[in-house]
């Protein structure tokens, strides 16, 4: 893996671990997409 | 004159309606231009022909008093990705099979319907997942401005065909930067629209919940004029939807700069770039407040892990995006790419949907923002224009990947959607263009580029030209 990408996964994953959120994208798209 | 025309949709629509120049001149000029600027290497491939025939017949068009779209008679490039009814449309790639595509993409079609011509595919990153345009196909793109240095990517033909006054304006793909990096390069005008804003379909995808296509430009008004002749629903693209323009009070003031909330990010906006950047955007920043603007400082979380997310989803995307033409193929592709391909599929699932929260965090953050603030302004890049070749650069005492510093700035609009426009703000002591980047809510893409286009009639900015250009 190129030169610090598994480091900032790791970054990721710290604050989206230490988070409520849901992901963005595909589950949210498919909800507004039923919406529409 | 005709050079003049090249680098100026106004100019030249007024110049066609007076009866001085024809359609057919203006695309000559352009194949005669693409032509002497070829050591750039610019271009995928030229369709003279095609070209030729399209502006004689909006040539007749106009003879016969026949009404003519907003862009008739213009010349312009589209990237390799971005498909045109019977040509390959590889993504710069031999990945991809050398079939012609059946039909053209939605902003082909579209442009098309505008009157614009086009004249050829531009050289581009190969499959867009890149921010160079050092293609082991078509060979290295070469920044008008130093062809010693790169005009970044991965839209960098477009951008080196316009900068070199080619065409007046092109178009290009960002999912993590890409229209707005190589404008800020090569001092021209790029937007990225809103997510789902400009339909996708027909465009070789890079990341599908990233990916956007606009123009890049000599200024805001070659993009507008592109934006509008491209945006809305299709029927085919999902993602694409109709809204009404955001901060709309701005389109019609003559002074929308006044009284306007310009977002700056301490520890940010200025810091970790290079002098001459911060130099001039800290003088844009002083030229707005002069008048009328009032700068904010906010507080946006995570922006440094903001590209570390955009990595991962890029590269998790793409990665799945070319799966099996990467298992039957991988001796087809630069090593580069190869390299990003077969790491991007080594990303766990779970990784892949931290790094959609955090986008969520992001997007949510940003939503509180424009409560305080109607834009954010910071540079496009960190630096200015890489030497060819250089893969590290040294920032504020870190030396640092060119592909993800690339991006440190550019991840916010592409993880949240938000439209964002790159734009000239002047050259540094080498004589080479500075990029800003106003960044605004959900669907202001026309407020953005009218306070670019305010921006440019003040200051001149987007007016310093190139050294190796066609005329």
């Amino acid at each position: 893996m190129p030169a610090g990408w598994r480091e900032g996964a790791a970054r990721v994953c710290a604050i989206a671990e230490a988070s409520d959120a849901a992901p963005a994208a595909l589950f949210t798209a498919l909800r507004d997409r039923d919406a529409r | 004159m005709t050079a003049e025309l090249l680098g100026d949709v106004a100019l030249a629509q007024r110049a066609l309606a007076a009866g001085e120049v024809t359609s057919r001149d203006l695309v000559e000029a352009a194949l005669t231009a693409a032509e002497a600027v070829g050591d750039l290497a610019a271009f995928a491939s030229l369709h003279p022909a095609s070209a030729r025939r399209a502006a004689r017949e909006l040539d007749d068009q106009r003879a016969a008093g026949a009404p003519l779209g907003p862009l008739a008679g213009i010349p312009v490039v589209l990237k390799d990705n971005v498909a045109e009814s019977s040509v390959p449309n590889r993504a710069a790639s031999l990945l991809l099979p050398d079939e012609p595509a059946a039909v053209d993409a939605t902003v082909t079609a579209r442009l098309r319907h505008a009157g614009a011509v086009v004249i050829g595919r531009t050289n581009m990153h190969e499959l867009a997942w890149g921010g160079t345009t050092d293609n082991p196909h078509l060979g290295t793109c070469r920044n008008p401005f130093d062809p010693g240095r790169i005009p970044a990517g991965s839209s960098g033909g477009t951008a080196a065909a316009v900068a070199a006054g080619v065409v007046p304006v092109g178009i290009g793909t960002d999912t993590g930067g890409s229209i707005r990096l190589p404008a800020s390069v090569t001092n021209l005008t790029g937007l990225r629209p809103s997510l789902g804003r400009v339909p996708t379909t027909g465009v070789v995808p890079l990341a599908w919940t990233l990916d956007t296509v606009g123009p890049i430009g000599r200024s805001a008004a070659e993009c507008r004029l592109v934006l509008d002749a491209t945006a809305g629903p299709d029927g085919s693209d999902d993602g694409c939807v109709s809204r009404p323009d955001t901060l709309r009070h701005l389109l019609h003031r003559a002074d929308p700069w006044a009284g306007l909330r310009v977002g700056v990010v301490d520890g940010f906006t200025l810091d970790g770039v290079q002098p001459d950047v911060a130099a001039a955007v800290a003088g844009l920043l002083d030229d707005a407040a002069r008048w009328g603007a009032r700068p904010v400082d906010v507080a946006l979380p995570h922006l440094e892990e903001l590209v570390d997310a955009l990595v991962v989803l890029n590269a998790a995307e793409a990665s799945a995006v070319h799966a099996a033409a990467l298992r039957a193929h991988p001796e087809r592709l630069g090593t580069d790419v190869r390299v990003l391909l077969e790491a991007g599929a080594r990303f766990t699932a779970v990784e892949y949907l931290q790094a959609q929260r955090l986008r969520t965090l992001a997007r949510d953050a940003l939503a509180r923002t424009w409560e305080q603030v109607d834009v954010l302004l910071v540079p496009t890049l960190p630096f200015t224009a890489p030497r060819l070749g250089e893969r590290d650069i040294e920032l504020a005492g870190r030396t640092q990947d060119v592909l993800v510093a690339n991006m440190r700035y550019t991840a916010l609009a592409s993880l949240t959607g938000a439209p964002a426009v790159s734009f000239p703000c002047g050259l540094d002591r080498l004589g080479l263009p500075i990029g800003a980047q106003l960044v605004g809510p959900a669907w202001s893409d026309r407020a953005l580029l009218h306070l670019v286009a305010d921006v440019q009639h003040r200051t001149g900015h987007h007016r310093a030209r190139p050294a190796r250009r066609a005329a």
